[in-house]
């Protein structure tokens, strides 16, 4: 799980508003689960990763499949299938979260400032490499073989 | 890792060739130069070998000279030779050049203080005479018994220019040595003195000599030289490190088998053909740790999926399916094709199982419940087959005979070489695929000569190249995105995935010797004679390659190169595994 330094801020600004919501109504607003999602469905793997970190409540929020589902989609050129035909599949081989994490984050480079996009071809390949990493995890005569180092 | 180590050349003629510190800098620009010391780094015209032997000497004479009349400051004994390392040994001829005119303008000559001239050196003989006289230096520590061992089991003449260039080595002193270690002209004064280190690149060097010589005593049927080379190479082996040492390993162990005719048909560890759960376990492993069979499969599958494209009814033949690895992504990049999957059909062709376990099921098992997870349309044959040639097209038709028409596509990865090993075999194969008229026919193969008819060119071929794949396992390995775990079981694994090959490759004859590896070329002509075009595998699957291998971490050394429409991976300058794909000529 990645950790941002807004890590910081939102630990506070939970626990404030813990702190708050005993004691006296906040001049924050409680954001509903409707308002935390679309804040943030907007937001960046990085940040997505430190609010998962917040609460249970945050956690379950920032994990959501749609969410990253936009994070995998913002960034790539169109398959050319339609977007519940990708969802289908990938839903099945894992989610749009470990297609991020396990595959399409070694793409980029973590230190960069500016954030690279994927290209198609690193959609396509981190597909094959999802596929791949489930069929290995299946059950079968081998039993498992996980996907391993270096991918 | 690189290492640079001559090629068969070398065991012709027994010879002096000097040793040295830079061995093979600058490419040669004559021609007909000597092919023993070009070997070993040293440019230098047969033409002029009797004037290069005759420049040594002076040389020689110079430096004794030169060492009595050395200038104030020569406390320092190597201080005599301040440039020695500032000229480019390897043209050998300019560079003694050089050397005299240096020295035959030396600093004004000092009352010689009393030192006894050097001991007395080999004579440079030129290369083609075997007769090389060493006196077993005071000098040298080393053990001269094994010299004159060597020089014994020198009637191989491959021998003798290992034992030769050894003997130089050690002699140390004297002016056929260049490299300033070995120049000693001063430390005669305490005959004792140890010369030189054993020094590793010199010592691989010397490993290959033997690996090499060793081959050729087979060759030749000189079984009591091989075995005495057999545990040379064993030590020399151990002075090694890393991938060098493994790959002489496996190559001095498979001459062993060969020498003393340990030739198991069938056994886990000498035949890679045996579909056990063993041969399984190192192919899963060679797999993950390497990118050459994802490589393999990856460039396969785009070919595939372009042959495909519009079909609504497709039926991919694995000739050798083994776990199935290659399968779910094309059936994940069918489910997220524009307008939907269409049905799949697959048939696994392998060999019998020796517990009678019925694996090839259970590989169409685990693949049907993959397709079903993402919702494609799945059926599976699977064909028990002891060789492909036993395959007849009416075992690959379709038997549902629905209305519209299959698109077949036939996929061999590593398979076909095997079928080099018995005749008729692979031209079987090929009237079958012609017979079912399949869309695409994805090859790939090994890319290496490893099927000459002479053992020696087969040996050093194979060293060549598994050495290069040793030098890639090796250099993947910090790499990967997470870091290596202590003793990497993998790469072991890998090892000896490949060391089975070895031990076909060098060990067994005739119709056990199943790797058969050609190269592309060769391929290229076999399917072309047998009437075949190619299909050029598109900029697709490049894309793909190259994004596999910018994912892959250790992807440095790999290079993905485009011929005439095929794929290869390589490392570094060297390919290694070729995908190719061919149809029927149109008749």
């Amino acid at each position: 799980m990645k950790r941002a330094s807004s890590s910081s801020s939102s630990s506070s600004s939970s626990s404030s508003k813990k702190l708050k919501s005993e004691e006296s109504p906040s001049p924050i607003p409680d954001l509903t689960e409707d308002l935390l999602y679309e804040v943030l469905r907007r937001a960046d793997e990085r940040t997505l990763g430190a609010a998962a970190c917040v609460s249970s409540r945050w956690r379950r929020l920032a994990q959501d499949e749609r969410i990253w589902e936009s994070v995998c989609l913002r960034h790539w050129a169109a398959l050319g299938c339609a977007p519940c035909q990708l969802r289908s599949v990938v839903m099945a081989l894992g989610g749009f979260r470990k297609l991020y994490v396990s595959y399409l984050a070694p793409t980029v480079p973590t230190r960069s400032g500016r954030r690279r996009r994927w290209s198609r071809d690193e959609l396509q390949m981190s597909l094959s490499m999802l596929s791949v990493g489930f069929f290995g995890m299946m059950g079968g005569p081998m039993g498992k073989f996980p996907p391993g180092k270096g991918i | 890792m690189k290492r640079e180590y001559p090629d068969s050349g070398t065991s012709s003629s027994g010879g002096a060739a000097p040793k040295g510190k830079h061995p093979a800098s600058a490419p040669p620009s004559e021609e007909d130069v000597d092919e023993l010391l070009a070997a070993l780094g040293y440019k230098v015209r047969s033409s002029d070998m009797a004037d290069v032997a005759q420049k040594l000497e002076q040389l020689e004479m110079a430096m004794e000279m030169g060492a009595a009349a050395s200038t104030a400051p020569v406390s320092d004994d190597m201080a005599f030779f301040p440039e020695t390392v500032h000229y480019n040994p390897s043209d050998l001829s300019t560079w003694l050049d050089s050397m005299l005119s240096e020295l035959n303008t030396p600093p004004p000559p000092l009352p010689p203080p009393s030192m006894p001239p050097p001991p007395s050196v080999p004579s440079f003989a030129p290369a083609e005479s075997s007769s090389v006289n060493f006196d077993p230096n005071p000098i040298s520590q080393s053990d001269p018994s094994r010299e004159r061992k060597r020089m014994r089991t020198g009637s191989g003449s491959g021998s003798c220019s290992s034992s030769s260039s050894s003997s130089l080595g050690r002699g140390g002193a004297g002016t056929t040595t260049i490299g300033s270690e070995s120049i000693e002209p001063a430390p005669v004064a305490t005959p004792g003195l140890p010369v030189v280190v054993v020094d590793p690149q010199e010592a691989g060097v010397r490993l290959v000599h033997a690996l090499l010589a060793c081959a050729e005593a087979v060759q030749q049927d000189n079984l009591k030289a091989a075995d005495a080379l057999v545990k040379q190479i064993s030590l020399l082996a151990s002075s090694q490190g890393g991938a060098m040492r493994k790959v002489a390993t496996y190559f001095s162990e498979a001459l062993a088998r060969r020498i003393y005719r340990l030739r198991p048909p069938v056994g886990p560890i000498s035949d890679p053909s045996t579909f056990d759960s063993f041969a399984d376990l190192l192919h899963m492993h060679f797999y993950e740790t390497c990118p050459y069979l994802k490589f393999a499969h990856f460039t396969a599958n785009q070919a595939i999926l372009e042959a495909f494209a519009g079909c609504k009814r497709v039926h991919v033949v694995d000739f050798g399916i083994k776990q199935g690895m290659q399968w779910p992504a094309l059936l994940q990049a069918l489910a997220l094709r524009p307008g939907g999957p269409p049905s799949f059909r697959l048939t696994g062709v392998g060999p019998p199982q020796p517990d009678n376990s019925d694996a090839l099921q259970q590989v169409g098992l685990k693949l049907a419940q993959f397709a079903h997870t993402i919702r494609v349309d799945f059926k599976y044959r699977g064909l028990v087959a002891n060789s492909l040639a036993d395959i007849e097209p009416y075992m690959l038709e379709d038997e549902s005979g629905d209305g519209e028409p299959e698109a077949v596509a036939i996929n061999s990865v590593c398979e076909l070489h095997g079928l080099l090993a018995r005749p008729g075999e692979l031209d079987k194969v090929y009237h079958t695929v012609q017979k079912v008229k399949p869309k695409i026919f994805t090859v790939v193969e090994q890319e290496a000569n490893h099927n000459s008819g002479s053992f020696l060119d087969r040996f050093t071929e194979a060293l060549h190249y598994y050495s290069t794949m040793f030098d890639s396992l090796e250099g993947s390995n910090g790499s990967p995105t997470e870091p290596p775990s202590p003793g990497q079981p993998d790469h072991v694994m890998s090892e000896l995935y490949l060391g089975r090959q070895i031990f076909n490759i060098v060990a067994c004859e005739g119709p056990d010797r199943t790797e058969r590896h050609e190269t592309l070329a060769q391929w290229r002509r076999r399917f072309s004679q047998a009437g075949f075009d190619p299909v050029h595998l598109g900029s697709n699957a490049y894309k793909q390659a190259s994004t596999l291998l910018a994912l892959f971490a250790g992807g440095d050394g790999y290079r993905v190169e485009e011929k005439d429409g095929c794929l290869t991976l390589g490392w570094h300058t060297r390919s290694l595994i070729a995908t190719s794909a061919w149809r029927v000529m149109a008749a």
